[in-house]
C-alpha cells in the first residue's frame, strides 16, 4: 500500500502513526541481535517482491504478499515492512512521509490476521489455508482502508462511483491473485523447507541458522 | 516480471548538485521537510495549497533537480493519484459539483507537493551519507541495522529477479493471471524467500566474526552548522506561517 501524503486527514495519520510505533517498538523489543540478518534479508526480499507486475488487461498489479509475510514473520512484520515502506519513499518516493504509520497498518495488521488464521487452521490442507490467509489479508487491507478513508472524509464513500466503491472493484481481481500466488508460495516453503512454516519459526532459524 | 522497478532500483543514482539544498545537513532537512509536509496535509485552502506547490516547484528547481526527474517520479505515483482525483471528483455524478473538484485538487495537491519535497529531501545527495545521518537521529539500533542491511540485499534480490526473470523469457513464459503462471511467480517468490532465508546463515556468521552485537556502527555524521539550523528554522516559520494564513482563511 502506498497512500501518497493529503489523501487522508491529519488525525487519522496521527492515530495510525502512534499504532505504528507502539507496534515497531514492541516488534524491536522482542528482536534479538541474531535476528537482525533474517529479517534484514527477508525485508529486502518482499520488497523486491513487490517489484514484481503481473498484467491483468490493460494494466498490471503488483503483489503486496501480506498474508505471506504473516506466515512467514510474525510480530517482526512491524520491522520488515516499515523497512520495506521506508526503502519505497527513498528509492521511489512512493507512498509518503505523515502516510509511514497508515501504509505500515495497512499491511501488518491483515499480515497478523493472515498469519494467525493459517497457524489455526491445522486440518485444511497448506494450499488451502495458504490461499484462504493471503486472500484475506487483502479483503482486510482494503477494508481497513475503506475505514481510514471513511474517517477522513465522507466525500470518499459518496455516489455509485466513489473512491470506496472503485477501490473495492480493483482490489477484488487481486485478492484472487493474492490468494492463489500466496497458496503457491507457501505449498513451495512447505514442500522444501517446512521448517519456516512451524510456530516460533524466527527463533528456530535465527538458533540454527544466524 | 520486475518491470520497469527493478530497473529504476539499479538507477537510483543521486543528481551531482551544488546547490544550497545540497550542502543542507541531512537530519536538520529531514526534520524540517517532516514538518513542512505535516504542514501542508493540515491545509484546507485549495489556493493557498497551490501557491505552495508552485513555491516547492521553485524551491526544487533552485536546487538544481531537472524537471525529468520530478517528472518520472511524479509518473510512477500518477495511477493511485489519478484514481483518488478522478473518483472523488466524479464520484457523485457528472457533472462533477464545485466542492468536489476543489477536494480532488486539494487531494491531489497536496501530494504532488509531498512527492516533490520528498525527491529534494532525497536527491540532493548521496544515499549513503542520507542513511548515515537518518543512523544518527535517536533511532532503534535494530531499525538502523535492517535499514542499512535490507538496502543493501534489495540491490542484490532484484539482480536474482532480473536473472530469474530472464530464465523464464528463455523458456517462453507467458505472464498473466492463468492458473499455472501465478504457479510460476509463486515459486520464484518462495525461491527467493529460501535464499533469503540459507543467505542469513552465512551472513550471521560472518558479522558475529566481526564482532557484531546487534547495533551497526556507522561513521559520524555531518556536522549541523549554523546555516542549517537557519535553513531549517525558515522553513518552520514558512510552515507557520501557512497554517495561520489557512486558519485565518476559514474562521
Amino acid at each position: 500500500m502506498h497512500i501518497a501524503d493529503g489523501v487522508l486527514s491529519l488525525p487519522v495519520v496521527g492515530a495510525a502513526a502512534a499504532v505504528a510505533g507502539g507496534g515497531i517498538l514492541y516488534a524491536v523489543k522482542k528482536t534479538k541481535a541474531e535476528e537482525v540478518p533474517l529479517i534484514s534479508l527477508l525485508s529486502g526480499a518482499f520488497f523486491v517482491f513487490a517489484l514484481i507486475s503481473i498484467p491483468i488487461g490493460p494494466t498490471t498489479v503488483h503483489p503486496l504478499l501480506a498474508g505471506l509475510l504473516g506466515i512467514i514473520l510474525g510480530m517482526q512484520a512491524f520491522i520488515a515492512v516499515i523497512i520495506g515502506l521506508v526503502l519505497h519513499v527513498l528509492l521511489f518516493q512512493h507512498g509518503g512521509l505523515t502516510t509511514l504509520g497508515v501504509n505500515l497498518i495497512l499491511v501488518v495488521i491483515p499480515a497478523l490476521m493472515a498469519g494467525k488464521l493459517f497457524y489455526s487452521m491445522k486440518r485444511l490442507p497448506v494450499f488451502a489455508r495458504a490461499a484462504l490467509a493471503g486472500g484475506l489479508a487483502v479483503v482486510s487491507c482494503v477494508l481497513l482502508l475503506i475505514i481510514l478513508l471513511l474517517l477522513s472524509d465522507p466525500v470518499y464513500g459518496e455516489g455509485t462511483f466513489s473512491t470506496i466503491n472503485i477501490l473495492a472493484i480493483a482490489y477484488m481481481p487481486l485478492a484472487a491473485v493474492e490468494a492463489l500466488l500466496t497458496g503457491f508460495a507457501v505449498n513451495f516453503l512447505y514442500k522444501t523447507r517446512p521448517e519456516l512454516l512451524q510456530k516460533d519459526r524466527m527463533k528456530e532459524l535465527s538458533e540454527n541458522g544466524g | 516480471m520486475g518491470g520497469n522497478h527493478t530497473h529504476c532500483v539499479k538507477s537510483h543514482i543521486h543528481h551531482t548538485c551544488d546547490s544550497w539544498v545540497c550542502h543542507w545537513e541531512p537530519r536538520t532537512k529531514t526534520v524540517a521537510a517532516v514538518l513542512f509536509v505535516t504542514g501542508v496535509v493540515s491545509l484546507h485552502s485549495f489556493y493557498l495549497v497551490s501557491a505552495v506547490l508552485l513555491g516547492v516547484l521553485l524551491v526544487s528547481f533552485s536546487a538544481g533537480l531537472p524537471f525529468k526527474l520530478l517528472l518520472t517520479r511524479i509518473i510512477l505515483a500518477a495511477p493511485f493519484l489519478l484514481l483518488m482525483a478522478v473518483s472523488i471528483a466524479l464520484g457523485g455524478g457528472f457533472p462533477p459539483a464545485a466542492e468536489r473538484l476543489t477536494f480532488a485538487g486539494l487531494v491531489l495537491f497536496k501530494a504532488l507537493t509531498s512527492i516533490i519535497v520528498m525527491t529534494v529531501l532525497l536527491k540532493t545527495q548521496p544515499i549513503d551519507r542520507y542513511f548515515n545521518g537518518l543512523a544518527h537521529m535517536k533511532l532503534p539500533p535494530v531499525i538502523v541495522t535492517v535499514l542499512f542491511l535490507a538496502h543493501r540485499y534489495v540491490y542484490l534480490f532484484s539482480d536474482q529477479l532480473a536473472n530469474t526473470q530472464r530464465a523464464l523469457a528463455a523458456r517462453l513464459f507467458q505472464p498473466g493471471i492463468k492458473k499455472r503462471s501465478l504457479a510460476v511467480y509463486g515459486e520464484a517468490a518462495g525461491g527467493l524467500l529460501l535464499k533469503a532465508v540459507d543467505r542469513s546463515d552465512s551472513v550471521y556468521r560472518a558479522m558475529a566474526a566481526r564482532g557484531f552485537d546487534g547495533i551497526l556502527r556507522t561513521g559520524p555524521p555531518l556536522s549541523i552548522r549554523k546555516r542549517d539550523y537557519l535553513k531549517c528554522g525558515t522553513v518552520l516559520l514558512v510552515t507557520t506561517v501557512l497554517i495561520l494564513l489557512d486558519w485565518m482563511w476559514f474562521v
